[in-house]
């Protein structure tokens, strides 16, 4: 049973850690040609990077762009997951559909009809619509995660300090703010993460701007160079780093907070 | 008024609570209750599980919103009054402690909500002090067995000095020595305190042991109020003395009554026996045997019948006799050890018995 | 004593300013399709005509390009669909069967892929299945084949790959949400009573996940059938979508009106597609009858 159960998880995840892992490969390739067979270890493209200005404008650019994204969607996030485990949420059918309409939506037709409406109102492209853009996608992913750590705390906590003299938003922020700290950070990540790796928002909204997607996007239809390689497999360890910042932080505290649970 | 003409510090009229969707298909949660309680009272709603005497006390909590009727305390409506306005404290089931805060911190959190003048600590340290838990002031819940947890509760609840706590079966989590134990504390408390207490419960000993009232629940409603002994002696209906005492309900024809007792025919003979004031020569009525009541005895003693001895259970300090009459089972206790399946003869003895109507 | 009643604040009115949000930032700009599809364009000024005329309807709805176009996108999604629920059920159960203490570490490795950048996922798949690329280069190393594959890149194989790709993450996570549900007693006594493992399947897991089917069935269609990169970059000249086609008719040619008209219809038939086909799924699995009664 436990064998079939380890082979399965195994080959699926070698799946889907392949494509990654061939490009963490090959940006430590010593040849410019992306091709098999291996020629031998090198840093180079990594500190090309280093004078490559283009690259750290645009990674500049990306960063600043993401974290309001991701403070955003993570404080929006919270909003809708507080409206969904309120129990005098009207409509709630139809707010749970509002909320999957930017993630089920064909990404690129709702860019364009984003600029399209940008360009009716006479608004023009650039930073800011990227950001409130790149937030209203990444909504759904916050107030699911949210939502699902919400649901699972203890309703008496709060009925307890209410009962003692809490205001709702004392309540709040005594009792429910505590338990859900590590998962807020965990939202931010997400909106942090997914607005890097975006590119087809950026594509139509960003203006001048240019975050770092875009970039390799348009050298990406020129050639394929090892720089790129390295480009993207800095991001992939950015990526990772958040996420496993995120996920020990995390996981500390959901063991603390298991153990308290497990006696109550 | 209450049950003794004191001056009434909670009361109720009217009170419902309806839940469910459609107004069809709404159950009523309570269902039109009424009660005065006094202000140095330990009051019991005690009822099977479904009664509403959780929902009583959530509305007078603040909770939950009454669906009509009202509630007021002190002659003050409670009406639109958000929990954390109301001089009312609640003890949990589930303790309902916080647990990323440590004991003191529980126990000091109305007090700091209120930015009180005062000397804080002080007050966290008495009130420890008062549930048996001062050394545990800077443990965290989840290190805490749950006895401790549930002093703690209380100790929350009672610094915040409450004109009322209420406790929603506090002890029902807990193992029967630590419950034992925990009653007489919280009687204790009580009589020190001299605050009312409401509380819930399922379990008929357990209010017993701590109420000097009882509101007994069915179905949304209050159906017997009084004090524990004469709820006892004279229970209303069928149901509450089956809720209540364990007894064998014998069916019975009411042939006369006499203001505090009845002539009563049944299967087990004619008797004059104590009965309820609400029953007349028409009314459905039963017979309210206790164990207590009924007495092994001799053949030829006046009023003997004849039973089947069916089950013997060992108590530890007596035996359990379950024997047939007829169709009826009944059960008494002996102290000496029968056969399973020997005849014996017993009889009653009526002024340890109570007749009343049929119905819940 | 002071009891001033007071107005209770009810933490669902939070919903409102997110409502307002997607509904003015999403919505509104795709209901705008509706109103700019019949206007009209003045190709010498490269204005917008507000006008009546359903000329860009007609223009859609009467050349087959455009529904070829938007029959690739049904098969995009109805490919990716069946290739992600049946890799996706066994997956589900696997996950379902780890201790406790891994399936967290489970979830976050299951969606890490997701975090990658769009770009980075399609420049990995040239890297695997080029001609130079990882795939060849065992199989030649294997000396399974002498040359090089050319269908593996710039072909329907790769853009079916990298949507499978993509989307694999959320059906595994529908299922196996709706796997944990299903009490374990179950199927221990499906087979207590002589069920085969695929019988079981069938009978008690396939019936009870139908709802997590139905609601995977429906992410993964409307995600697969939105994609346009991937299909595009990887695809080669079979990967065009309507997608392409409304973006070429917005930007290079200024058609304003026809795209916003082709835009319309293809969030149209890729809702209505959804339903049916997740509806489908939730009766083949049959899961039906055990939903009806949990309403009843």
């Amino acid at each position: 049973m436990n064998a079939s159960r380890n082979a399965i998880l195994i080959a699926v995840g070698v799946f889907l850690y392949l494509p990654i892992a061939i490009l963490a490969v090959f940006s430590f390739n010593a040849s410019p040609l992306m091709a098999f067979p291996l020629s031998g270890f090198t840093w180079d493209w990594y500190r090309h990077l280093a004078d490559n200005r283009e690259f750290q404008a645009g990674f500049v650019t990306s960063f600043l762009i993401a974290q309001p994204v991701g403070v955003m969607s993570a404080g929006l996030g919270l909003m809708a997951a507080l409206a969904l485990t309120s129990s005098r949420l009207r409509w709630r059918l139809g707010f749970i559909a509002l909320l999957l309409v930017p993630f089920l939506a064909p990404r690129t037709v709702l860019s364009i009809a984003q600029a399209m409406m940008i360009s009716r109102l006479g608004l023009d492209r650039g930073p800011v619509v990227l950001i409130i853009a790149q937030t209203i996608v990444i909504i759904p992913f916050t107030a699911a995660l949210l939502s699902s750590v919400l649901m699972r705390l203890d309703a008496r906590l709060e009925e307890a300090a209410r009962d003692l003299g809490a205001t709702p938003w004392e309540s709040f922020r005594l009792v429910v703010l505590p338990q859900i700290q590590s998962t807020l950070v965990a939202a931010y990540s997400i909106g942090v993460i997914l607005s890097l790796g975006d590119l087809t928002i950026a594509t139509f909204l960003s203006g001048r701007v240019q975050p770092l997607s875009l970039i390799v996007a348009s050298q990406f239809l020129r050639q394929l160079s090892p720089d790129l390689n390295a480009i993207q497999v800095v991001m992939l360890a950015l990526t990772a780093v958040i996420v496993a910042i995120t996920e020990i932080y995390g996981w500390r505290r959901r063991r603390r907070r298991e153990r308290l649970l497990e006696i109550a | 008024m209450t049950e003794n003409g004191a001056y009434s510090f909670l009361t109720a009229r009217g009170l419902c609570k309806a839940y469910g969707g459609k107004a069809s298909k709404r159950a009523m949660a309570v269902a039109g209750v009424d009660f005065d309680i006094g202000e140095r009272a330990f009051t019991t709603l005690l009822g099977p599980s479904g009664c509403g005497k959780t929902t009583i006390l959530r509305l007078i909590a603040g909770f939950e919103h009454p669906s009509a009727g009202e509630l007021r305390l002190e002659g003050v409506s409670l009406a639109g009054v958000p929990p954390e306005r109301r001089p009312v404290n609640t003890v949990f089931q589930s303790y309902a402690l916080f647990p990323h805060l440590s004991v003191a911190d529980n126990v000091a959190f109305s007090l700091k909500l209120r930015r009180s003048e005062g000397d804080i600590a002080r007050k966290v340290a008495g009130a420890l002090a008062a549930v048996h838990m001062a050394e545990y002031a800077d443990r965290f819940p989840h290190e805490l067995s749950g006895g401790q947890q549930q002093r703690v509760a209380v100790a929350r609840a009672m610094i915040a000095e409450p004109r009322l706590l209420l406790l929603d079966e506090p002890l029902s989590a807990l193992d029967r020595k630590m419950r034992l134990h925990l009653q007489g504390e919280l009687k204790d408390l009580q009589r020190r305190l001299g605050i009312a207490f409401v509380y819930v419960t399922h379990d008929q000993e357990e209010a017993f042991a701590l109420s000097d009232f009882i509101f007994v629940m069915n179905k949304g409603r209050i159906v017997q109020t009084g004090r524990p002994e004469d709820i006892y002696a004279r229970p209303v209906n069928t149901f509450v003395a089956d809720f209540i005492g364990g007894g064998v309900m014998v069916p019975a024809e009411v042939r006369q009554c006499a203001g505090a007792s009845a002539w009563i025919a049944t299967p087990l003979g004619l008797y004059e026996a104590p009965a309820s004031p609400a029953l007349n020569a028409a009314s459905q009525a039963a017979l309210v045997l206790r164990p207590e009541a009924l007495l092994s005895c001799a053949a030829s003693d006046a009023g003997a019948f004849a039973a089947v001895v069916s089950s013997v259970v060992f108590r530890g300090d007596r035996f359990t006799i379950g024997a047939e009459v007829g169709d009826l089972s009944l059960r008494f206790n002996s102290e000496v050890l029968l056969d399973v399946g020997a005849r014996i003869s017993l009889r009653l003895d009526p002024r340890k018995t109570f007749v009343t109507a049929v119905g819940d | 004593m002071r009891l001033l009643p007071t107005k209770p604040f009810s933490r669902a009115s939070l919903a409102a300013p997110v409502a307002a949000l997607i509904g003015l930032g999403a919505v509104v700009p795709m209901a705008m399709f509706l109103v700019i599809s019949v206007y009209s364009v003045d190709f010498d000024s490269y204005t917008l005509q507000p006008n009546f005329t359903m000329a860009s309807w007609r223009e859609v709805w009467t050349h087959a390009s455009y529904w070829i176009l938007i029959g690739k996108t049904l098969n995009n999604g109805l490919l990716a669909v069946v290739m992600t629920a049946i890799v996706g059920y066994p997956l589900a159960l696997a996950l379902s069967r780890l201790p406790k203490s891994a399936k967290g570490a489970a979830l976050v490795i299951l969606l890490t892929p997701l975090y990658t950048g769009e770009i980075v996922r399609v420049y990995a798949w040239r890297l695997v299945l080029g001609q130079d690329g990882l795939v060849n280069a065992l199989l030649m190393f294997a000396h399974v084949i002498s040359e090089p594959l050319r269908f593996l890149l710039f072909s329907p194989f790769a853009t079916h790959l990298a949507l499978f790709y993509d989307d694999l993450p959320f059906m595994a996570l529908a299922l196996w949400v709706a796997v944990e549900r299903v009490d374990s007693r179950l199927i221990e006594a499906a087979r207590d009573l002589g069920c085969r493992p695929t019988t079981a399947f069938r009978l008690v897991i396939l019936p009870l996940t139908g709802p997590g089917l139905a609601a995977g069935t429906f992410m993964v269609f409307a995600l697969a059938g939105g994609e346009a990169l991937a299909p595009n970059l990887l695809g080669g000249t079979t990967g065009a979508t309507p997608m392409t086609m409304i973006d070429n008719l917005f930007g290079t040619a200024f058609d304003w009106p026809t795209a916003s008209a082709l835009a319309l219809t293809l969030l149209l038939v890729l809702l209505f597609a959804a339903f049916l086909l997740s509806g489908l799924a939730l009766v083949l699995s049959g899961g039906l009858r055990p939903l009806r009664r949990s309403f009843a």
